[in-house]
C-alpha cells in the first residue's frame, strides 16, 4: 500500500518541482536554512490550494511564482543529464533546460486540484557541507508517507534540486531514463524526442 | 515534429527567461558541484535481457490501466474512504505473517514480534483485520517480504521481469511473491474456485489503486520513455525496503 501511494507523492511532489522551474527565481530568495526554504514553499502552495476561493485556472501564475523560488532549476537540468551534461554545448544545455521543463510543467501543473487533504509534518534536517535534507512525513488518507527534499546552497539561501518520496528519486527516475535514450540514439536523439514530446503535449 | 509558431514563440519566452535568470545568477560553481553530485547517483541499473517482452507487456498493463481499471475506479471511489480502508486493512492484516516471517528469517526478532503481535491485535481485536488498532498501540507497520529476505542476503535481482496485471518485479521478487503467496494465512484456509479468486484478487487491487489521486498517467506522460522511468522507481523502491 506506502509504496503504490507514494506514486501518488511522487506526483504531486513533481507537480510542485514543475511549477517551480517555470521562472527560475534564484534570484530573489533569501532562506537561509533548507527547512525554511521547504517551509515556505509548503506553506505557500497549500495555503493557495486551501483557500475556498482557489480557482486553478486564475491561481496558476501566482503558485508558479510562490514554488520557484524555492527551486534551483539549473542543477536540476545538469543532475538529470549526468555526465552527458557535459557532452552538451551551450546551444543544445539551453534547448534541454527549456523542453525539459516544459514538458513537466504542461504535464503536472493541470493536476494540483485534489491535492487539499494532504497534511506535511517536517521531521529532520540534515546538512552536509553545501548540501542539506529535509525530511517531512505527509499525511493521507491512509497512511503516511516520507518525503525528502534535497537542497543545495547557493550565495543567496537554499534552493531544492531533488524530491525522493518513499526511497524513490523523482530527479533518478528521469536521470536513467535519459540515459537510456542516450546511450541508444545520442544525445541528437534526445534532445528530438524531447521536442516530439513537447509538442505532443502541446 | 511538428513545432508551431505558437510552439516557438512560447520556447522563445522560456528561453528569455531562462537566460534572463542566468545572467542574473553566476553560476561557475556549477561543474565542482556537479562532479561531487555524480558519484552519489544511484546507478540503478538491471539486466533486462527479456526487455523487448518487457516492454509489451509494460505497454498491455498500461492500456488495461487506462481503458479498463480507470473507469472502474473511477466508480469505485464512489463508496465511502472509511469502507475503503477497512477493505485495505483487511488485506495488510493478512500480509502480517508473511512480514513476521521474513523479519525473523533476516533474525529481525523485534520486527518479527511487532509483525506477531500487530496480526494478533487487529485479527481478534480488529475484527478480521478489519480495523488497526495496532498501530495506534505501537506497533508500527514494517513489511518484510521473501523478496527483501534474499536481497537482505546478498542476493541480487536476477533480471527485470514485467508480470501481467501485477506490474514490475525481478527474477528475485517473482520468486519471493510465491513464497509469500505460500506464508499468506487466506492461503490456507480457504480453497476458493478461480472466479472467487480473481474476485478476491482483484478487490484488492481496484481497492488499492482508489486511493491514488490519477498520478500514474502524469508520471507516465512526463517520462519520456516510461519504461524506463518506471523499472527505475521499482529499483530504487526495492533497493530501499531491503536496506531499511
Amino acid at each position: 500500500m506506502k509504496n503504490r501511494t507514494a506514486f501518488s507523492l511522487l506526483l504531486s511532489l513533481a507537480l510542485s518541482l514543475t511549477v517551480g522551474l517555470i521562472t527560475p527565481a534564484q534570484t530573489f530568495a533569501q532562506y537561509s536554512t533548507p527547512t525554511e526554504s521547504v517551509q515556505s514553499m509548503l506553506d505557500t502552495v497549500f495555503g493557495m490550494l486551501r483557500s475556498p476561493d482557489f480557482d486553478l485556472a486564475r491561481d496558476k501564475e501566482s503558485i508558479d511564482e510562490a514554488v520557484s523560488v524555492a527551486f534551483d532549476t539549473n542543477t536540476i537540468a545538469q543532475s538529470a543529464l549526468a555526465a552527458n551534461y557535459r557532452e552538451l554545448n551551450a546551444e543544445q544545455r539551453a534547448e534541454f533546460e527549456v523542453l525539459f521543463f516544459d514538458i513537466l510543467k504542461n504535464t503536472y501543473i493541470d493536476r494540483l486540484d485534489g491535492y487539499t487533504d494532504e497534511t506535511v509534518e517536517i521531521t529532520g534536517e540534515e546538512i552536509d557541507g553545501n548540501r542539506g535534507t529535509v525530511k517531512s512525513l505527509v499525511y493521507t488518507t491512509n497512511s503516511s508517507i516520507s518525503v525528502d527534499y534535497s537542497l543545495r546552497q547557493r550565495p543567496n539561501g537554499w534552493f531544492i534540486f531533488d524530491i525522493i518520496v518513499e526511497d524513490v528519486s523523482l530527479l533518478s527516475s528521469y536521470r536513467s531514463t535519459y540515459r537510456s535514450i542516450i546511450r541508444r540514439s545520442g544525445i541528437d536523439g534526445l534532445l528530438n524526442d524531447l521536442r516530439n514530446q513537447a509538442s505532443e503535449l502541446e | 515534429m511538428k513545432l508551431s509558431i505558437q510552439r516557438y514563440t512560447k520556447l522563445f519566452a522560456l528561453f528569455g527567461l531562462l537566460v534572463s535568470s542566468s545572467l542574473a545568477y553566476s553560476q561557475e560553481a556549477d561543474d565542482d558541484f556537479f562532479a561531487f553530485e555524480e558519484e552519489e547517483f544511484i546507478e540503478n541499473e538491471i539486466a533486462d535481457p527479456f526487455e523487448p517482452i518487457n516492454r509489451i507487456l509494460f505497454a498491455a498493463n498500461d492500456k488495461l490501466f487506462r481503458v479498463l481499471l480507470s473507469p472502474v475506479i473511477k466508480t469505485y471511489r464512489l463508496i465511502p474512504v472509511s469502507i475503503r480502508l477497512s477493505i485495505s486493512n483487511f488485506y495488510t492484516n493478512l500480509t502480517a505473517p508473511v512480514s513476521a516471517v521474513n523479519a525473523l528469517l533476516q533474525l529481525d526478532v523485534p520486527n518479527m514480534a511487532s509483525e506477531a503481535s500487530r496480526f494478533g491485535i487487529n485479527s481478534t481485536v480488529g475484527i478480521l483485520g478489519l480495523f488497526d488498532p495496532a498501530t495506534r498501540w505501537g506497533f508500527e507497520q514494517d513489511r518484510e517480504d521473501l523478496g527483501q529476505t534474499l536481497g537482505h542476503y546478498g542476493i541480487g535481482h536476477g533480471f527485470y521481469i514485467v508480470l501481467p496485471l501485477l506490474s514490475f518485479s525481478s527474477l528475485r521478487d517473482t520468486t519471493g511473491r510465491l513464497g509469500n503467496a505460500y506464508l499468506n494465512p487466506i492461503n490456507h484456509i480457504w480453497d476458493p474456485e478461480l472466479d472467487d479468486w480473481i474476485v478476491y484478487q482483484g478487490l484488492d487491487g481496484i481497492n488499492d489503486l482508489s486511493f491514488q489521486v490519477d498520478n500514474y498517467v502524469s508520471l507516465y506522460d512526463s517520462a519520456l520513455d516510461p519504461y524506463v522511468f518506471f523499472r527505475s522507481a521499482y529499483l530504487q523502491t526495492r533497493e530501499a525496503a531491503v536496506n531499511r
